[in-house]
């Protein structure tokens, strides 16, 4: 039987593509949610546990 | 016998329900008919080649008639904002299940049976001294698709694409029943004994087995929220 | 941890394919597309491992409710299905110039789409339900069923194409093995299941990362 190294090259090239291609589909979902956790820690220093307003800022009841 | 009762008020209100409105019962006849037709006109008149393909054909219409119909078994409880009363039923809510199971199998069971004598009628079958163990394979059959169908009915009964995910959960799932059924009937309708076909018939025993098994050990777990 | 894995997969895939080209002999009647073999039979057997994994981590999740099993199940499923996949696709390129044919509903092949299909349908559930905790819960029962149906598919496919019917056709390298190729039929198996390890790891990392910076 003749060899058919086509074949066999593309069964691993296949393989390859998609192991490749899981790998990077896994760095794009950590890169994501690393830039989520950034995002939200830049608001962080804003909000506190019980917000509460400034100081002299509320009206007075009348 | 508290959790038999569960059950059995839980199998009762369902037919009871399905008696008075006949909607489902009346939609799985009628597109079962429907599908009796589209089978006869894609295949064609060619009576032989029919007689060869009818056990498929007969249980991929007992499959998808209860793909259409089980998908809807908890809708009953969706719609009429009866979730919450089956969250909060009281002791084991497995027995749920079972009522739910015994429901929809009868349902189907009746369905089935008009359905068999149609196509016994329409594609001109002889039944005959098959008839016995063809019962045994239905009722096998069915038991081991209303079994996970439930489960899975539970499942996607609160899932936004509940009609596309129950079918495509429903059946990769029961590849082995269909093939045990579908082998099983076309064997019974040559005339075979219903010994030749044992490992068949016990296949869907076995398959019947491992469904119920984990229907009854996970359903409260689908029941939790 | 992962890193670890990462590294040691890669080693793996590097002797696995140096025992698969360089040091395995050609086959005999089928020549070199055979080689074919060192991906496809190592794939199937990761993916069935890791279903395995599936289903103890579901039980798991059921019983104790650890978010960390119910991670592991989702992961190693979905990894699973990857592999199964893969085993799939070389399946059909190895079967074109042995078989003449792309595809052929012979036991093996049918039940494996089968499996491969119940486990595209566990992701869809995944994806389907929104509210994370009943997810967890509805796929640890899916993965459950979808693993003890397993051993279900693989008997009555195999009984649907063999009983009343001649030997199906060759079955590919089932003839006896020489050490040569049953070794690197073994560490390529390695290698794949260091990988499946790794991207199963890496899976549960990137999940417990959500589940975290989403809560």
């Amino acid at each position: 039987m003749p060899d058919n190294w086509s074949f066999v090259a593309a069964a691993y090239g296949l393989a390859a593509i998609v192991f490749l291609g899981y790998w990077r589909r896994l760095g794009t979902k950590e890169r994501e949610i690393t830039a989520l956790r950034a995002d939200r820690g830049s608001h962080q220093p804003s909000r506190t546990a019980h917000p509460r307003p400034e100081a002299g800022s509320r009206a007075p009841l009348q | 016998m508290r959790y038999a009762r569960r059950a059995l008020i839980v199998a009762w209100k369902d037919l009871v329900v399905e008696r008075r409105s006949k909607e489902t019962l009346n939609a799985l006849l009628f597109f079962s008919l429907a599908l009796l037709f589209v089978f006869q006109f894609t295949l064609g008149p060619d009576r032989e080649r029919l007689a060869a393909v009818l056990p498929g054909v007969l249980w991929l219409g007992f499959i998808l008639s209860g793909v259409l119909g089980l998908g809807r078994t908890f809708l009953v409880e969706r719609d009429n904002d009866c979730w919450e009363a089956l969250l909060l039923a009281p002791g084991d809510k497995s027995a749920v299940y079972v009522g739910k199971l015994a429901a929809s199998l009868a349902l189907m069971l009746v369905v089935e049976a008009i359905v068999l004598a149609l196509f016994t009628l329409f594609f001109n079958v002889d039944l005959g001294p098959a008839l016995p163990g063809l019962a045994l394979v239905i009722v096998l059959g069915t038991l081991g698709i209303a079994a996970v169908g439930a489960l899975f009915a539970a499942m996607t009964a609160q899932v936004r694409t509940r009609e596309l995910l129950f079918p495509v959960l429903l059946l990769p799932v029961l590849v082995p029943v269909l093939l045990g059924t579908v082998k099983a009937t076309e064997a019974l309708l040559l005339r075979e004994p219903l010994a030749s076909v044992a490992h068949w018939w016990q296949l869907l025993v076995a398959a019947d087995v491992v469904y119920v098994v984990v229907g009854l050990l996970t359903f409260d777990v689908l029941l939790e929220g | 941890m992962v890193k670890v894995l990462g590294w040691l997969a890669v080693v793996g895939i590097a002797a696995g394919l140096t025992m698969g080209f360089a040091v395995a002999p050609r086959e005999v009647t089928q020549g070199n597309v055979q080689r074919i073999m060192y991906l496809h039979v190592p794939a199937v057997w990761v993916a069935y491992l890791a279903f395995i994994v599936g289903f103890v981590a579901s039980v798991v999740y059921l019983a104790r409710r650890r978010d960390t099993a119910d991670r592991l199940a989702h992961a190693a499923c979905e990894v699973g299905t990857v592999f199964l996949g893969v085993n799939i696709a070389t399946g059909a390129i190895w079967g074109k110039p042995t078989w003449g044919t792309w595809w052929t509903w012979d036991a093996r092949l049918t039940s494996v789409a089968v499996v491969f299909v119940m486990f595209l349908a566990y992701l869809l559930l995944r994806q389907a339900v929104e509210d994370p905790e009943r997810g967890a819960r509805y796929a640890a029962v899916l993965g459950i069923v979808a693993a003890l149906n397993i051993p279900l598919v693989h008997f009555s496919v195999y009984w649907w194409r063999t009983l009343h019917q001649p030997p199906s056709l060759l079955k590919p390298g089932t003839s006896a093995m020489p050490p040569s190729i049953l070794a690197a039929l073994l560490i390529n198996f390695a290698a794949l299941a260091l990988l499946g390890a790794y991207f199963i790891a890496r899976r549960a990392r990137v999940l417990a990362a959500e589940a975290e910076a989403l809560a």
